[in-house]
C-alpha cells in the first residue's frame, strides 16, 4: 500500500466532498474540540469494520439487494453493540465519557454509505477494509479542515444569515469545487 | 493586528504590474484584452460595491481590492474568453469566494482562484483553450476563432519543452493572457517585492520550493531548464505572485514561508501528478485551512506579546 | 399556549427546516437534487420512509434503553425500505429517476435515527404526527426548490423541457455545485427567518 496515494485517496475520494455522506455529523461535531476527534475516530471504526463486513455479506446481498440495507444495518447494529459493551467494559467513567461518540457515529450516512459503496464496488475483504479505513480517514481529514476554520466561520464578521450552518456548506463547497478538479 | 486589508498605496502598485501584463497581451491579442480587463474590474467593483453597501458598512478606499481581484481573474483567462462566462465568474469570484464570508476583514481564499476554478469547472472548453498569437479578436461577446490548448497542457503531456527560451521569456505561446510572458512577471515580482506589496515570506517559500523541486526530481533536460520551464509554465510564476503571495492571506514570518512552500509543492503535484496546467490555482484555494490556522496562530501569538509588553510597561 | 404549541408543530417546515436552516438532512439534498425528477422520487421515498418508520417506532416500549430503541428505529426503517422502493420504482418506472445508494442511505436520516426523540414528542400523538408531517413537507419543499434552481441553471431546463437559457452553469449540477446552491439558499432561508422573527417580535411588543 503507497501511503502518500493512499491519503490523497482520502482527500480526493473523500466521502464528504464527492458526496456530502456525513455532512450534518461533521457539522455537529466541529464545534467542540474533543468531540471531533472522537467523532472522528469513531466514525473511522465503523467504516472501517461495516465495509470489511459489507464485502464480506456481498454474496447475500448481492442475491437478494432489497435487503441490502437490513443487512447492513444489522452488522452496524452489532457493532454497536459490541462498541458499547467494551467501552463499558472498560469503566463507568470511561463509558460515561465516550459513549456519545458511539451514539452519534453508528447510524449516519457515513459509515452506511461506506458499506453501501464497498458493496457496490465488490471489494475483496482486504481492499473493502483498506477503503473503510480510507473513508474514515477522509471524514477525519474534513473533521480538522472544518475545525480550523470553524472559528472564521462563526465569528461576528460573517453576516447573521450566513453564519455557522450556511458558511459551513459553502466553504466546504468551494473545497469540494477545488477537489472536483483534480477527479476530472 | 492581522493584515486584514491591502492599504491604499499598495494597490495602485498591484494594478500598474497588472495592467502592464495587460498591455502585453494586447499587443498578442488585440483590443478586446482591455475590454474583458475593464468587465472583470468593473463588474467586480459593482458587486463588492453592492455587498458593502447592503452590510452597511463605509466604503473605503481599500474595499477597491475588488478591481485588483478583477485583474487577477482577467488575466487567468484567455483573451477568447465570452463576457457572459467572465461575468459569471465575478460574481462567484466575489460574492462566494469573498463577501458571503464577511469580505475583506474575514478573507479565507483568494477570491480570484474560486472565480477560476468555478469557471474551469462550468466551461473547461472556453476557459482552457486558446486563441494563436497575433490573432486580432473581435469585441463581439464571444468569438469564434480556432482554438487549441496551452502551451503548458501540451509540456504536461508530453513531458518535454521543444521550444526556445525566448517562447517562455516572452509570453511567445497560447495560454491565459498574463500568465505566459515569464520576463515581464519575473520583473512585476521583483518590484513588488521590493516595495512589499506582496508577501515576502510566502513568495519566497513558494519559489524556493519550485526550485528546490525541479533542481532535485529527475527530468529529461537539464535541472536548471527544468526549474525555469517548471516557474514559467502551468500559471506557476503567476499564482505564486498574485495568489500565494496575496498579503490578506498569507501568515507573516516562518508561517508564511511554510504556506508558500506547502502551497507550491502541493502545486507541483497537481501539475506533474495530475497533470492539471492549473493546479497551483488548485493548491491556492485548498491551502485556505492551513493558511487561516497559521494566521490565527501568528494573530495570537502577536496579542500575546503585545499584552505581554504592556504589562510589563 | 396554544399558539406555541402550533408554532413547534409548524417549525419542521420553515422555522427549523432540515435542508436549509438546521441542516439535519444534507446529503441527499447536495448530490440528488441535480434534476427536478431525481427531487421528486427523492422527496417520494423520503416522505414514506420517514413516515412509515415513524409511525411504526411509536410501537417501541419507551422502557427500553435508548440504544436498542435507536437499533429498532433504523432496522424498522430497513424493513419500510422494501416496499417503498418497489412502490416508487413503479411509480417513476417510466422516467430517467435515479438517487443510487441515496436511497437506502434514507433509513439512516436523521428523523428516523440521530434526532428522532429529540425533535418529537413520542408521548403526544396529536402533536406528533403533524410535526412529522411538517418536517417531511419542510424536506420536500426544500429540494423541490434546489432542483428547480439547480436543473434551470445546470441544464437550462425545467422538468425536462427546455426554456432556452442562453448560458448554462453545468458544475452547478455536480455534488460541489450541489454545497454551494444548497449553501446560497440557506442563507436566503435564515435572512428570510431572521426578518419573520423581528416582525414577530415587533408585533408581541406592541
Amino acid at each position: 500500500m503507497n501511503l502518500p496515494v493512499f491519503l490523497i485517496g482520502a482527500l480526493t475520494s473523500n466521502l464528504i466532498f464527492t458526496r456530502a455522506l456525513g455532512m450534518s455529523t461533521l457539522v455537529v461535531s466541529s464545534k467542540s474540540n474533543r468531540d471531533f476527534i472522537g467523532t472522528g475516530l469513531a466514525i473511522t471504526l465503523f467504516t472501517t469494520i461495516g465495509a470489511f463486513f459489507a464485502s464480506l455479506l456481498t454474496p447475500f446481498t448481492d442475491a437478494v439487494p432489497l435487503l441490502r440495507p437490513l443487512c447492513y444495518l444489522t452488522v452496524i447494529a452489532l457493532l454497536y453493540v459490541a462498541a458499547l459493551l467494551i467501552l463499558h467494559a472498560c469503566g463507568q467513567a470511561v463509558f460515561v465519557r465516550f459513549r456519545k461518540y458511539i451514539h452519534i457515529s453508528a447510524f449516519n450516512c457515513a459509515v452506511l454509505g461506506a458499506m453501501l459503496l464497498a458493496g457496490e464496488q465488490l471489494l475483496s475483504p482486504v481492499n473493502a477494509l483498506l477503503y473503510g479505513l480510507q473513508a474514515g480517514i477522509g471524514f477525519l481529514i474534513a473533521s480538522f479542515i472544518l475545525k480550523a476554520v470553524y472559528p472564521s466561520l462563526t465569528s461576528e464578521q460573517v453576516p447573521a444569515s450566513v453564519r455557522g450552518y450556511p458558511a459551513i456548506l459553502i466553504y466546504m463547497g468551494i473545497l469540494a469545487m477545488a477537489l472536483y478538479q483534480i477527479n476530472q | 493586528m492581522l493584515k486584514t486589508q491591502l492599504t491604499a498605496s499598495e494597490l495602485p502598485a498591484l494594478w500598474i504590474t497588472q495592467l502592464s501584463l495587460l498591455c502585453v497581451a494586447a499587443y498578442y491579442y488585440g483590443a478586446r484584452v482591455w475590454i474583458v480587463g475593464a468587465i472583470a474590474a468593473l463588474t467586480c467593483f459593482v458587486l463588492n460595491f453592492f455587498c458593502v453597501c447592503l452590510r452597511r458598512l463605509p466604503f473605503q478606499f481599500s474595499n477597491l481590492d475588488a478591481v485588483s481581484t478583477g485583474f487577477t481573474l482577467a488575466l487567468m483567462m484567455p483573451a477568447s474568453v465570452p463576457y457572459d462566462i467572465l461575468i459569471i465568474s465575478c460574481f462567484a469570484a466575489i460574492i462566494i469566494g469573498k463577501q458571503i464570508f464577511g469580505g475583506r476583514q474575514n478573507l479565507l481564499f483568494p477570491p480570484a482562484a474560486v472565480g477560476y476554478l468555478f469557471a474551469v469547472a462550468s466551461w473547461p472548453e472556453d476557459i482552457l483553450r486558446f486563441p494563436e498569437l497575433y490573432t486580432r479578436l473581435p469585441l463581439t461577446p464571444s468569438v469564434s476563432v480556432p482554438l487549441k490548448e496551452s502551451l503548458s497542457a501540451a509540456y504536461n503531456t508530453a513531458g518535454v519543452l521543444n521550444t526556445d527560451p525566448d517562447v517562455l521569456w516572452l509570453g511567445l505561446c497560447r495560454g491565459p493572457m498574463g500568465t505566459t510572458a515569464g520576463l515581464l512577471l519575473l520583473v512585476c515580482c521583483i518590484i513588488l517585492l521590493i516595495r512589499r506589496r506582496i508577501s515576502r515570506p510566502a513568495v519566497s517559500g513558494a519559489i524556493l520550493m519550485l526550485c528546490i523541486n525541479y533542481l532535485i526530481l529527475p527530468t529529461s533536460t537539464a535541472p536548471i531548464d527544468a526549474m525555469f520551464n517548471g516557474l514559467l509554465t502551468n500559471m506557476s510564476l503567476f499564482c505564486v505572485i498574485y495568489l500565494i503571495g496575496d498579503s490578506r492571506l498569507a501568515p507573516k514570518g516562518f508561517a508564511g514561508v511554510l504556506f508558500g512552500a506547502l502551497i507550491a509543492a502541493a502545486g507541483i503535484y497537481f501539475t506533474l501528478i495530475a497533470k492539471l496546467e492549473y493546479g497551483f490555482v488548485i493548491a491556492a484555494v485548498l491551502a485556505s485551512p492551513i493558511g487561516t490556522a497559521l494566521r490565527r496562530d501568528t494573530a495570537r501569538k502577536e496579542s500575546e506579546k503585545e499584552s505581554a509588553q504592556a504589562q510589563q510597561a | 399556549m396554544a399558539k406555541k404549541r402550533i408554532k413547534t408543530v409548524t417549525d419542521g417546515f420553515f422555522q427549523k427546516n432540515p435542508v436549509l436552516i438546521s441542516g439535519l438532512i444534507t446529503a441527499p439534498a447536495v448530490v440528488c437534487t441535480d434534476t427536478l425528477e431525481n427531487a421528486l422520487l427523492l422527496a417520494a421515498a423520503f416522505s414514506l420512509i420517514t413516515f412509515c418508520s415513524v409511525l411504526l417506532s411509536l410501537l417501541v416500549p419507551r422502557s427500553w434503553v435508548y440504544g436498542i430503541r435507536l437499533i429498532v428505529y433504523t432496522l424498522i426503517a430497513a424493513i419500510v425500505y422494501v416496499p417503498v422502493f418497489g412502490f416508487c420504482n413503479y411509480l417513476f418506472a417510466d422516467t430517467n429517476a435515479d438517487i443510487g445508494i441515496f436511497f437506502p442511505l434514507l433509513t439512516v436520516n436523521s428523523l428516523i435515527a440521530a434526532q428522532s426523540e429529540t425533535l418529537f414528542d413520542r408521548r403526544n400523538l396529536k402533536l406528533l404526527l403533524p410535526s412529522v408531517l411538517f418536517y417531511i413537507f419542510g424536506f420536500d419543499a426544500a429540494i423541490l426548490l434546489i432542483a428547480l434552481i439547480r436543473e434551470f441553471f445546470a441544464h437550462g431546463t425545467i422538468h425536462g423541457n427546455s426554456t432556452e437559457l442562453s448560458r448554462t452553469i453545468p458544475f452547478l449540477a455536480s455534488p460541489a455545485g450541489g454545497f454551494l446552491v444548497v449553501g446560497l439558499l440557506a442563507v436566503g432561508a435564515r435572512k428570510l427567518r431572521i426578518i419573520v422573527r423581528a416582525r414577530q417580535q415587533k408585533g408581541g411588543e406592541r
